[in-house]
């Protein structure tokens, strides 16, 4: 009998201990330690903040599916006074988005349900997914904000950007609307290049002949080189089937000439072509630098290109500049006499025999790198073959990933930086170039390819801006503004380019004759800018149907000062008053030889603007140009009369 | 009986199986764990600032380094046309008298609010209040001697 009780008591006892595991688990469990953690911190700050009970919490969003737990540990998660708080018990950053609508993993990632840091944060055989460092958090953003650049993604805005600069569009599938962008035919190429050495060199690494190329580097071999060469030297007919015009006879006659070089150095710097192409680094870098051109392009070619560079290159942003024929020949004789690679050895243009059978071994290997993707090229045998979608990248599974050879860590955003970084570590098999981008650029891709995910959230959390449609002008106008490419830098009615001003209400801002007068003579108004207005060499009857244009149809009705205004001798002291003690503007205007080179120049504002412009500009300058530096100064509505007549008086003598 | 009994056995058996490779992938995700919690919370540049101080910092750029410089040093391009010049703003002996709320009037207000140089403008009305104060809390990084992380 007794013996029946021990092992009864025994059985008992080891009962109640399997039964104490469970409270004691929780008892002991790493959020409640947190916890009595935070309790304790807060007791030794100087501002008053309320101990939390010691109980799980949580976040639940049915709405997008997610139960988030990870306030438990990140107590101070709303609370101000904890700003500079160790982590987790720091408050959150100011966003625009409160917690109780959206949770945490719906941007962080992790494991909401989680209740243990490893758990929660790093991925296990069950949870592959960490919380996203902090240097991508933007790609989350873009889950919602679909193709909204907001101000507040700075890198997710500059990554979708080098996506479309970068012409991804070429070989994958990508999400966004992405279209695209130029990139120069490749038909003719045998009658552009010089020499064919270039070639060879251009193919094995192009940025070490041009350092601003998009062209990545396609890690040829030598004799993959070789064949593509022969066979790209073998397309020699553009794709209208013509071939170029021949050099005029005053090229041939005066090429050597001095004083026709120096016609053609002129003109070559009047027409500001270093706003856009760089010479040895020095100038913009919205177009090729031109310092060896003339080593690697055909005398004739770069004479067509000029004379003729939208029927040579189909789309290119190059405007057409209004030469006549002979200053044509005669910046081309600047450029062959000055843009030279002295390094060419001169010897090495030697006859070359092309190799057996180049065409069909060249066709197979332009096809397998999908050279179509970005370069056209007229031949019957090119095929499209192109890379993976990556229209839900974000969502890739780790076991689908080939690591290769590298040692990164196993997750999806390190494998999206490095197979930018260095694609070809990733197999064998892979095609993908390298593009040698710096750190920033690859992150910023790296976050925009983060935010494409599978499974796209609910309708109504989507954000997206609609297309506003296309400004296309027809008829004279348009074949101008086409000629002379203003939309690449100029934006007209939400169509066009952010470097220069937007001329949508241009004709209510400027007057007429100034306007007439910068087409002639154009001159730097803003100094800060790298990019200048080039002096495009318009003929003057195609000044005068743009201006009319400009100051019929560009114009805006709420761009006046109804009441009117008095330029009496009284107000413009006043105006100045206001403009030199009151408002500081000398800070960043120069008027009569001093004050600062932020905002232009307003000397001869009287001789430029429109008082309703001034005026209205004033009143609130983000109105009309939201990213201005001019701060909006509050201004009365009789002191921006006042400063309107003080910055009318501002005259030239005549 | 004598199945109950093996499978018993079997089961123990399967649970334990190869404890030496376990252990091995135990280890191997131990080195991955250091490896992403050192990308997650060590190693991020973007650690350098709180979000807060990187929203202020793209502010600066924007508006105020054309005058104040890069790195708050009154050394920006257009500074040379200032008189008086603006004062640095990595200055430790200088910033150490200027409170967070007077360089919250002095943007607010201008050069003027403060009875200063009339060439620093107000960017009250330009600016919001969280954006002014986010201003402030990037300019205070400049006189910063050890980040919180």
């Amino acid at each position: 009998m007794t013996k029946l009780r021990k092992v009864y008591l025994i059985t008992a006892i080891v009962f109640l201990g399997v039964l104490a595991i469970s409270p004691l688990k929780d008892y002991f469990s790493e959020w409640r330690a947190v916890q009595k953690n935070y309790n304790r911190y807060i007791k030794k700050l100087p501002q008053k903040v309320k101990p939390v009970p010691l109980v799980l919490k949580q976040i639940w969003v049915p709405k997008l599916n997610r139960i988030d737990r990870c306030i438990t540990c990140h107590t101070g998660i709303d609370d101000g006074k904890l700003a500079n708080a160790p982590l987790p018990f720091r408050s959150h950053s100011q966003i625009p988005h409160d917690f109780a609508t959206f949770g945490c993993t719906i941007c962080h990632k992790g494991q909401g349900l989680a209740t243990n840091f490893h758990d929660a944060h790093l991925p296990s055989a069950f949870w592959e997914q960490p919380v996203l460092p902090a240097r991508y958090i933007e790609s989350s953003c873009g889950h919602c904000h679909i193709n909204e650049n907001l101000k507040l993604t700075p890198s997710l805005n500059r990554g979708r950007q080098e996506i479309s600069e970068l012409n991804c569009i070429g070989c994958h599938d990508l999400n966004g609307g992405y279209k695209k962008s130029f990139i120069p035919s490749l038909n003719g190429i045998g009658n552009k290049v010089v020499n064919r050495k270039w070639l060879t060199h251009w193919l094995k690494n192009p940025r070490e002949i041009q350092p601003q190329t998009k062209m990545p580097n396609f890690k040829l071999s030598g004799k993959e080189v070789e064949i593509l060469s022969d066979f790209l030297m073998s397309f020699r007919s553009y794709s209208n089937g013509e071939n170029l015009d021949s050099l005029p006879e005053i090229y041939v006659k005066n090429k050597d000439k001095d004083d026709f070089i120096t016609l053609g150095k002129t003109r070559f710097s009047e027409a500001r072509c270093i706003s856009c192409h760089a010479v040895e680094g020095k100038g913009g870098h919205l177009a090729p630098d031109l310092a060896k051109i003339a080593s690697k392009a055909t005398a004739a070619w770069i004479f067509n290109n000029i004379k003729n560079v939208h029927l040579l290159q189909p789309g290119v942003e190059m405007p057409q500049y209004g030469f006549s024929t002979k200053e044509i020949a005669a910046i081309t004789a600047y450029m062959e006499s000055e843009f030279v690679d002295r390094d060419t050895p001169t010897d090495t243009i030697a006859v070359h025999e092309p190799q057996a059978n180049f065409f069909e071994q060249g066709i197979v290997l332009f096809n397998q790198y999908n050279c179509g993707g970005c370069h056209d090229l007229s031949s019957e045998k090119v095929s499209l073959n192109r890379g993976p979608d990556l229209t839900s990248i974000g969502s890739k599974k780790i076991y689908q990933i080939d690591f290769g050879t590298t040692d990164i860590p196993h997750t999806l955003y390190d494998y999206i930086d490095g197979k930018i970084r260095s694609p070809r570590t990733f197999g064998e098999t892979t095609r993908m170039p390298e593009y040698q981008l710096n750190k920033a650029d690859n992150q910023a891709i790296t976050t925009v390819l983060l935010s494409w995910q599978k499974e796209p959230v609910p309708m109504e959390f989507v954000r997206t801006v609609p297309t506003p449609p296309k400004y296309d002008p027809q008829g004279k106008v348009g074949q101008i503004i086409k000629k002379y490419s203003c939309l690449k830098c100029h934006t007209i009615n939400k169509t066009g380019g952010t470097i220069a001003p937007d001329l949508s209400v241009v004709g209510s801002q400027l007057q007429q004759k100034w306007v007439e007068n910068y087409f002639k003579v154009p001159y730097s108004l803003r100094p800060v800018m790298e990019e200048r207005m080039p002096n495009l060499f318009i003929a003057e009857d195609e000044i005068k149907t743009l201006t009319d244009y400009f100051f019929k149809f560009l114009i805006s009705d709420n761009l006046s000062i109804e009441e009117g205004w008095d330029n009496s001798p009284e107000a413009i002291v006043r105006g100045q008053g206001l403009f030199r003690e009151k408002y500081g503007c000398q800070s960043c205007h120069i008027v009569g030889g001093n004050g600062g080179y932020v905002g232009p120049p307003l000397d001869k504002t009287g001789n430029r603007l429109q008082p309703g412009w001034i005026y209205r500009w004033l009143l609130n300058p983000q109105k009309y140009k939201p990213e201005t530096l001019e701060p909006r100064a509050g201004l009365s509505e009789a002191e921006a009369k006042d400063l309107t007549a003080y910055l009318m008086s501002l005259k030239s003598e005549k | 009986m004598r199945l109950i009994v093996l499978l018993f056995v079997l089961s123990l058996i399967s649970c334990h199986e190869n404890p030496h490779s376990g252990k091995a992938i135990q280890k191997e995700k131990d080195s991955l764990s250091a490896a992403i919690t050192d990308s997650l919370i060590r190693n991020d540049p973007w650690l350098r600032y709180t979000y807060t101080e990187r929203q202020g910092k793209e502010l600066f750029e924007q508006y105020c380094v054309v005058c104040h410089g890069q790195g708050g040093e009154g050394d920006g391009f257009n500074a040379y046309n200032l008189n008086p010049k603006p004062h640095s703003l990595s200055d430790s002996t200088y910033m150490k008298v200027i409170s967070s709320g007077t360089l919250t009037e002095t943007i607010s207000f201008g050069g003027k609010g403060v009875n200063k140089s009339v060439l620093m403008p107000a960017y009250q009305k330009t600016l919001d209040k969280t954006q002014i104060s986010n201003v402030v809390v990037y300019i205070e990084t400049f006189t910063r001697t050890k980040s919180n992380y």
